[in-house]
């Protein structure tokens, strides 16, 4: 598809930096003779713990002295809320890749018992319209390049065309060439 | 979903929700928030804190590692045999250690009169400030202050 390359051209070269800069931020796979600087895990913890203690956030007031405590209920619920849609964890993630990677990518997937279900996506696997800039709405179009095992894709999920599925090949190398990013500084096995 | 991009295996229709989405579904967003370090336009991910710290963080590399060196030089392996009794050539080619001298075997008893200490420059005394230079540099460049030595 013609808007796939595009995409593909567009942010390929960036993303091919940015993989080279994850041996930047503590790389284990260390050499006897040799000692190497950790400035950016250094600014990236401290940038991550800044933001994190002066993260913006919204309290309800009541207007009268008798909405006090309907403003003291929905400031709970907000935190409740916060808490229920696994925010906190989410946030430290999107905040790491937001550091390293320039961007943080929350989507909404869905609904799961009657809470809304968010996602952090990795930037590295993007896919954007190249005329699209700062708010998605500015986006006409954007993919995300996921790897998912064939049985975790089910009918009952909404998903078709299955049964054809494993016979389409090799699919994308961006997330296989991610992995490889990620590990090969970890010292691990992708 | 495609696989491949080629077989669609699900699409979802993002509903409207608000009056002005439902008179016009193109004002409908995408569930997706972007959130930048610093968006600058034409480029996909803007500016990022490793764009910001990465030059300064090779360069210190690069000086402590010439350090290392340069002290590891001084302290194990500044001298050379003048002899020509030496028994076994290849122990010349052994690379010194950080954690031992290199060794070499000789035809003699009295090993004092063989050796000779190479004349070398003692090296730049300035390099702590110079690092110091790149730590302010990557302070400025990010606006956070206490980054760790």
């Amino acid at each position: 598809m013609k808007e796939l390359q595009d995409s593909y051209n567009y942010t390929e070269l960036k993303r091919q930096k940015k993989r080279d800069q994850l041996k930047l931020y503590v790389n284990q796979d260390k050499e006897p003779e040799r000692i190497s600087d950790n400035s950016l895990y250094s600014s990236m913890q401290s940038w991550m713990a800044a933001t994190t203690s002066d993260q913006k956030s919204v309290a309800w007031l009541g207007r009268d002295w008798m909405d006090e405590n309907i403003a003291e209920n929905l400031n709970h619920l907000s935190k409740f809320d916060w808490d229920e849609m696994d925010m906190p964890e989410h946030e430290i993630k999107r905040r790491w890749n937001e550091g390293m990677f320039g961007l943080s990518i929350l989507q909404k997937k869905g609904w799961k018992h009657n809470r809304p279900v968010w996602e952090v996506r990795d930037p590295l696997a993007w896919l954007p319209d190249k005329k699209g800039w700062l708010r998605s709405r500015n986006f006409s179009y954007m993919y995300f390049d996921i790897d998912a095992p064939v049985h975790s894709l089910k009918e009952e999920d909404g998903y078709f065309n299955l049964d054809i599925v494993e016979e389409a090949g090799a699919g994308s190398t961006i997330t296989l060439q991610n992995d490889i990013a990620q590990c090969v500084p970890r010292n691990i096995q992708t | 979903m495609t696989v491949c991009n080629q077989i669609i295996i699900r699409f979802e229709a993002i509903k409207a929700i608000t009056q002005i989405e439902k008179d016009d579904p193109t004002e409908i967003d995408f569930p997706v928030i972007l959130r930048y370090f610093s968006p600058i336009p034409n480029d996909p991910f803007g500016i990022s804190l490793a764009d910001l710290v990465e030059d300064e963080q090779m360069a210190m590399t690069i000086l402590k590692n010439l350090k290392l060196i340069q002290e590891k030089d001084l302290s194990l392996g500044d001298t050379v045999l003048v002899s020509n009794q030496v028994k076994n050539r290849t122990d010349l080619l052994k690379a010194p250690s950080l954690t031992r001298r290199r060794f070499i075997s000789v035809d003699s008893e009295n090993v004092q009169n063989m050796t000779a200490t190479i004349p070398k420059s003692q090296g730049s005394s300035d390099w702590y400030n110079f690092e110091q230079k790149l730590r302010s540099d990557t302070q400025l460049a990010t606006g956070i202050s206490n980054v760790q030595a």
